[in-house]
């Protein structure tokens, strides 16, 4: 199994005073908190998308070091919201790797990738988000909501690929989730975020 | 052939209908009616007094002086190309954007026309410089203007997109590269549909006022097509120059979209 470490040192950013943690490989921390009490933001930091200080280092590489379309291949950022480019949904997709078998794991159609993205639901956007994600291979998990327009069932099937995923490359992940059910499922160690800090909180 | 001449009657006519579309814009409360009022008192006043200048400035010999008007006109036209732009970087990038994309296109193909192409003696020569000059400015100012303009405006919009691509490992100049094409399309498809129609559905300025003040049509084709490979040239080279730059500086060391180097301005109203 290959192993990751995501380490967390002395971030600051605008909405951060100064934060330290550290994920090990194959660990699910899951983060929760109020709007606008930085969830997104401490994901951003994490994948180089905003301005902040302190390092952060994957495997003890440092973000400084590593050139920054790399670094956020490894990283495997999924936003909230979901964008794709091109005419159908495969465009924006990594070419030369096969979709099937992901997307059906996560209960679409392996021909969603010639619809146009526009015409499918926020459901299927956000699980071909996950797909898309997933198939780039990066190295460590940045997930923000990956299941909030899903219903139960497919909620199960994503969880089950995305921690399978987790096990076999060993990544790191961090989980913004306000279900209390989901956060009990998947992590071993939660977090708070607010007032500009992030406070361990027991599941 | 004689020069019909025209005098203030004929202007005042010519005032009128423009001054009816005002009218019309201010009725169906397009908020068109003051830019466009201004516009045109500024084309008026501007072209008059030119014409009073060019006098003058054809009698010019000095090479410095002939420099000065012309960087004097690429200054203006660089404020131009700033005052169109919805959304603008901020501090000097604004302004030096718009000037450095026009002195590289407008100023090279200058010189090569007046060097390599018209053979003119000295290549400063008054007459020649300050109307090529002219006319290269003129035209690759609104295509630079429309290539930011849209460049810009959609970094603003599509910052999901860009980000969401960024955030799968792609390059900044990837993630912005459909912006670019498209920004670059709006900029120059003005020119390209000019340039299809040449001669069939309109007849390009240019080739008019030569025609009217009394040249042979075929000495006028020729110096009008030779005049819209110029412009296409500076206004491709120019769009892509100010591109380049632009999508440069919408991210920052670590490739990350800082669309706080933008601001919003709206003189357009």
């Amino acid at each position: 199994m290959l192993a990751t470490l995501l380490e967390v040192l002395n971030l600051k950013s605008s909405c951060y005073r100064q934060v330290s943690f550290t994920v090990s490989s194959a660990e699910v921390v899951t983060v929760s908190g109020a709007s606008g009490s930085g969830k997104s933001l401490l994901l951003r930091a994490i994948a180089d998308l905003d301005p902040h200080e302190g390092d952060i280092r994957l495997s003890g590489f440092s973000q400084r070091e590593m050139p920054a379309n790399q670094w956020r291949r490894k990283v495997g950022f999924l936003p909230a919201e979901y964008f794709f480019w091109g005419d159908t949904a495969g465009c924006s997709f990594p070419q030369n790797r096969d979709a099937g078998e992901v997307l059906n794991k996560l209960r679409l159609p392996g021909d969603i990738i010639h619809k146009t993205v526009n015409r499918l639901s926020s459901g299927e956007r956000q699980r071909l988000a996950i797909a898309r994600l997933l198939l780039n291979e990066p190295a460590c998990l940045l997930l923000d909501e990956p299941t909030s327009h899903l219903d139960n069932d497919t909620t199960m099937a994503a969880e089950s690929l995305i921690l399978a995923y987790r096990k076999q490359h060993g990544c790191p992940v961090i989980w913004v989730s306000h279900n209390k059910d989901q956060q009990q499922r998947i992590s071993q160690r939660h977090y708070q975020a607010g007032s500009g800090e992030l406070i361990e909180v027991p599941l | 052939m004689n020069l019909a001449v025209l005098g203030g009657w004929e202007l005042a006519i010519s005032a009128s209908l423009v001054i009816l579309l005002a009218i019309l814009a201010a009725i169906q409360q397009l908020r068109l009616s003051r830019i466009l009022l201004i516009s045109a008192s500024r084309a008026f006043i501007q072209l008059i007094l030119l014409g009073y200048i060019l006098d003058t400035v054809f009698q010019l010999r000095s090479i410095i002086w002939i420099l000065m008007i012309a960087m004097a006109m690429l200054l203006i036209a660089s404020r131009e190309v700033m005052a169109r732009q919805h959304r603008r970087l901020k501090g000097w990038w604004g302004f030096g954007t718009g000037t450095a994309s026009l002195f590289i296109s407008s100023f090279c193909v200058m010189l090569i026309t007046l060097t390599a192409i018209i053979h003119v003696d000295p290549w400063y020569h008054p007459q020649y410089l300050i109307p090529i000059l002219g006319m290269l400015l003129g035209n690759t100012m609104n295509g630079i203007a429309i290539t930011l303009d849209r460049l810009l405006e959609d970094a603003w919009n599509e910052r999901g997109m860009i980000e969401a691509r960024l955030s799968l490992g792609q390059p900044a100049g990837v993630a912005i590269s459909n912006l670019k094409q498209k920004a670059l399309r709006a900029g120059l498809i003005p020119l390209i549909n000019s340039m299809a129609v040449a001669g069939i559905v309109s007849l390009p300025g240019m080739m008019t006022g030569q025609i009217l003040a009394g040249s042979p049509p075929l000495e006028a084709a020729k110096y009008q097509i030779l005049i819209f490979f110029l412009i296409t040239a500076g206004t491709g080279f120019g769009a892509w120059g100010a591109v380049t730059l632009a999508g440069h500086r919408l991210f920052d060391d670590r490739q990350r979209l800082r669309l706080e180097r933008l601001q919003q301005h709206s003189d357009l109203q």
